[in-house]
């Protein structure tokens, strides 16, 4: 058997305006098995021809030689290929499992979904035309890699018939997947092969689809928020008795599986408190990841000193676990502690302290005796201090996590300190990154027992318990892609809040994310070229129609939350005076757009399968107060023959949040600029049979104002990039 | 803002700066600028002396710590309350106490004053809450302008019989092996002074459950 995976940006109607073969077809003009197969069968024939002449004279996927219109010599060419593709027919290997969407593209292509969801299936009629009105067998089957696909292609269970309409909308359609059964075990996500069989034959065969030939295409997740199957042991107070540690700091609360006997050497999970809490207050964390196969330590932090105490004590405490002696647990963690994969995880000053601490190591100016700066796998600060500055705490490239309660009345994000502005720390992070900002969390809910200090609008706040829960689910899923990798924790870091809620979690509360994966292609990120008119890519950028256009640095630059025309940077709680992040803010009333040129060398955006960029509303601005809701806005791609698709990115599932309603420092309401991840799946441009030539990308546009998303707004705009999944 | 009007009410008047901004920012940010804050009282003193010298990490200079004292005091719970932001230094004279535990309730401290060059004696030390920062951050020079500015600012030494009365509710001089052992001595004072403590004492007296137990 032969497979064909047809990349998903090979649409059916896609004109390579630049890609077109002399002579030949253009590269990844076919629907199916070969260029030239239009209706995805496997072979050229009289079905291929009828639809090649129905386009005769325009653009579209018949145009094989990619010269803007379908004529003689795309006629030539299907002819040549007359017959079964080359090389033998088999399934076509595409994304189809999705979540559907109220507008183009109608879907949203992703592999995690939580246990008991429903899994959507989204077919692009316009790609496969032979399945217009069809009713089709569906079959959700145990993740099978190629070569066990090829063995047996057999579609166990029953088939799911499905009636697809004859649009891009119709051809999204539910699968009963409720009780798909989720992991087991330890493990975190359970993986399935999604596949349409086009024949109905119930066998994987030429022409079907397949959602999973490489890997699954669907990962049923467990409740990350639920307790491990692991029974577990805590050791409440061990007195390390090292001599290295800070006097009086020496004791560790640990919590590891109890049947740890028999398992081979675990993660470690080091939790560093804040300043006048305790490392008994994290029972709720500890216990749970313990319960996911976790060795997890919470030590004695000196943070009355400072943030430069406070690390030496995660420093040192990190080592004193490691060497496991017979005092801890009777010698029941001595081999069982892996010393490769470290997740340092702390709170407030000790939040900044884990910064410090990674900073110190890569900096040499300390080193740890049993561990390195590679076995640090992920580093997270729950609502960081930022005391230090750039010099010192700097996550620099390690993958880094913020977590962050929008009510904190500790570290508040305040416009009138740079130590209560935690996000200072994310900003500095160059390497994978990634936040969570949970409306109406306040400081202490992340922990049992510190003191009242929410600081939101009454009615608002969620509560310990609530916050502990999206806590966890956080952390769990969060580890389980630093550490293992595990795919389906991925979408964890960046799909909306409303799309992976923990079970649990009431429906009100919110949350927003923001993803920067370490692999990306940068069309702008405001920071190496500082003229608003020139993209750090090096494209002209243009803005029409918007009010106070401005690139810069995001720091408010006064000490209140109140809009002020000499402060267009209100809300921004994100650098210091002197840092480099920056980002371009603008507002409108009226239809208004900017517009990235994309230089020569990045016009192919079939590279990498996302195109992502970050999105805040302007806190307190008259626009963003008039809005009082979500900001939508499109999202355009221009290919270098003029050609334009368009989509919003509320289609795609974006969320920008209207600023958390709490007052203070200042007149009016709305807290710190909330940046949201978008991100936007490049083929869906050409869902539907668009005509875009995603491999030039001449501009890509984003246009606000009626008829684009909210009719007015004031927003910032920051990292435009082509991503990796 | 409950904590905001605690803090203002408790100050004296005169050391409280008008706030910026139109609606009150939270403690932390409006510490920045308050001026020194007088403790409320010396409730105890014990001399000490240790053979094996501790780093005290609560200045930058880091001195070695042989000698000091002990000391017990009671303030305004607003401002000895730990924060993870900009907060007050609790001070002996020139020098950051080493903060042992703190009542928050009651705003009580057992806080470590020890004996290094530049001290001078305990009669004359003004004890204070000094403008925000971190300890570990503070030169020498710092510390003592934190000082000088206490001064300035009218905060005086403890009168003699409250110091006398300190000093015996402290007990006698005490020496300790290393810090370890003189732990045991901090432990002690918690236990006399800030009874509803005991958690602390007992880390610090090394009476801890480190037996494995399963989590229910």
């Amino acid at each position: 058997m032969s497979w064909t995976s047809l990349r998903p940006w090979s649409a059916a109607r896609f004109a390579f305006a630049s890609g077109a073969i002399a002579g030949g077809m253009a590269a990844g003009a076919w629907a199916g098995g070969c260029p030239g197969d239009l209706d995805g069968d496997a072979g050229i024939g009289s079905s291929d021809l009828a639809t090649l002449l129905a386009q005769w004279g325009l653009p579209g996927a018949a145009d094989l030689d990619g010269d803007g219109t379908t004529g003689p010599n795309d006629l030539a060419l299907l002819l040549s290929a007359w017959g079964p593709c080359p090389g033998g027919a088999g399934p076509i290997a595409e994304e189809l499992a999705a979540v559907p969407r109220a507008a183009f593209p109608f879907a949203s292509r992703v592999e995690t979904f939580l246990t008991g969801a429903t899994v959507h299936v989204a077919i692009d009629i316009a790609r496969h035309p032979n399945l217009a009105g069809r009713t089709v067998d569906a079959y959700v089957v145990e993740d099978r890699d190629r070569s066990a696909w090829a063995a047996d292609p057999s579609l166990p269970g029953a088939a799911q018939p499905i009636i697809l309409g004859s649009d891009l909308a119709g051809g999204v359609r539910p699968l009963a997947t409720a009780s798909l059964p989720g992991p087991t075990g330890l493990a975190f996500s359970r993986g399935y092969d999604l596949v349409i069989d086009v024949d109905g034959t119930g066998t994987l065969t030429a022409g079907d689809l397949i959602d999973g030939l490489d890997g699954p295409g669907v990962l049923v997740v467990a409740n990350a928020s639920a307790a491990g199957p692991l029974a577990v042991n805590t050791v409440a107070a061990w007195d390390t008795n090292d001599a290295a540690i800070s006097a009086s700091f020496q004791l560790q609360r640990v919590w590891y599986p109890s049947d740890i006997a028999s398992m081979g050497p675990l993660p470690l999970v080091v939790i560093s408190h804040g300043n006048g809490h305790s490392y008994t207050w994290y029972d709720y964390l500890g216990t749970h990841l313990a319960s996911w196969g976790y060795v997890v330590m919470a030590h004695q932090n000196n943070t009355v000193p400072g943030i430069e105490t406070a690390s030496t004590t995660t420093l040192e405490h990190t080592d004193a676990i490691l060497a496991a002696p017979a005092t801890l647990a009777g010698g029941a963690l001595a081999g069982k502690i892996d010393a490769t994969r470290i997740v340092w995880i702390g709170h407030s000053r000790g939040g900044e302290g884990v910064a410090r601490a990674y900073d110190r190591i890569f900096d040499g100016t300390y080193v740890p005796t049993l561990y390195g700066l590679a076995a640090i796998r992920l580093v997270s600060s729950i609502a960081p201090t930022d005391f230090l500055g750039s010099a010192s705490a700097n996550p620099h490239g390690a993958n880094y996590h913020l977590l962050y309660g929008s009510a904190d009345g500790d570290v508040c994000g305040c416009p009138d300190s740079d130590v209560a502005d935690s996000f200072n720390l994310l900003e500095r992070a160059t390497g994978e990154r990634s936040s969570t900002y949970v409306h109406g969390a306040d400081h202490n809910d992340f922990n049992c027992c510190g003191f009242e200090d929410f600081a939101g609008p009454s009615g608002t706040a969620i509560g310990r318990a609530a916050a502990q829960v999206v806590a966890k689910a956080t952390y769990l899923a969060l580890i389980r892609h630093a550490l293992d990798g595990d795919p389906g924790a991925r979408e964890f870091r960046w799909r909306p809040f409303e799309d992976l809620r923990p079970p649990g979690v009431a429906a009100n509360v919110q949350a927003t994310l923001e993803w920067k994966p370490g692999i990306a292609t940068v069309v702008d990120d405001f920071q190496a070229q500082t003229s608003i008119a020139t993209s750090s890519s090096g494209g002209a950028v243009t803005i029409a129609g918007a009010s106070g256009g401005l690139e810069g640095l995001m720091n408010d630059n006064n000490t209140t939350f109140t809009w002020a025309t000499s402060d267009p940077w209100n809300g921004m709680t994100r650098a210091r005076a002197g840092e480099t992040t920056r980002g371009l803010v603008f507002d409108w009333t009226s239809p208004s757009s900017v517009e990235f040129q994309v230089v020569a060398a990045l016009r192919d955006f079939t590279a990498r399968p996302f195109l992502s960029l970050r999105a805040a509303q302007g806190s307190r601005h008259p626009r963003t107060v008039a809005l009082a809701g979500p900001l939508d806005f499109t999202v355009t791609l221009v290919d270098g023959a003029g050609r334009t698709s368009s989509l919003a990115i509320s289609a795609a599932g974006g969320v920008v949040r209207r600023p958390y309603q709490r007052t203070g420092y200042g007149t009016g309401a709305g807290w710190q600029n909330e940046f949201a991840t978008v991100r936007i799946r490049i083929a869906d441009f050409a869902a539907g049979g668009r005509e875009i030539d995603l491999a030039d990308v001449a501009a890509v546009r984003l246009e606000f104002g009626t008829g684009a998303g909210a009719a007015e707004g004031r927003i910032a705009i920051d990292d435009l990039r082509i991503e990796e999944r | 803002m409950n904590s905001l009007i605690a803090i203002v009410a408790a100050l004296p008047l005169a050391t409280v700066a008008v706030p910026p901004a139109a609606s009150a920012p939270p403690p932390a940010a409006r510490a920045a600028a308050v001026r020194p804050a007088p403790i409320r009282g010396l409730v105890a003193v014990r001399p000490f002396r240790v053979a094996e010298p501790w780093t005290h990490e609560y200045r930058a200079d880091r001195p070695a710590v042989r000698e000091g004292w002990i000391v017990v005091l009671d303030a305004d719970p607003a401002l000895v309350r730990p924060r993870q932001t900009e907060q007050m230094v609790l001070m002996g004279g020139g020098l950051p106490l080493e903060i042992v535990h703190v009542a928050v309730d009651a705003g009580r401290v057992v806080a470590i004053l020890p004996r290094v060059p530049d001290s001078v004696a305990i009669e004359s030390v003004v004890f204070h809450l000094a403008s925000p920062a971190l300890p570990e951050s503070l030169s020498v020079e710092a510390a003592e302008a934190r000082r000088a500015a206490a001064v300035a600012a009218g905060l005086l030494p403890r009168d003699g019989a409250e110091l006398a009365r300190a000093l015996a509710a402290g007990g006698g001089a005490v020496a300790a092996a290393d810090r370890e052992a003189f732990d045991r001595e901090l432990a002690a004072a918690i236990r006399r002074h800030l009874p509803g403590e005991s958690a602390r004492a007992d880390e610090l007296e090394g009476r801890i459950d480190s037996t494995p137990r399963p989590v229910d």
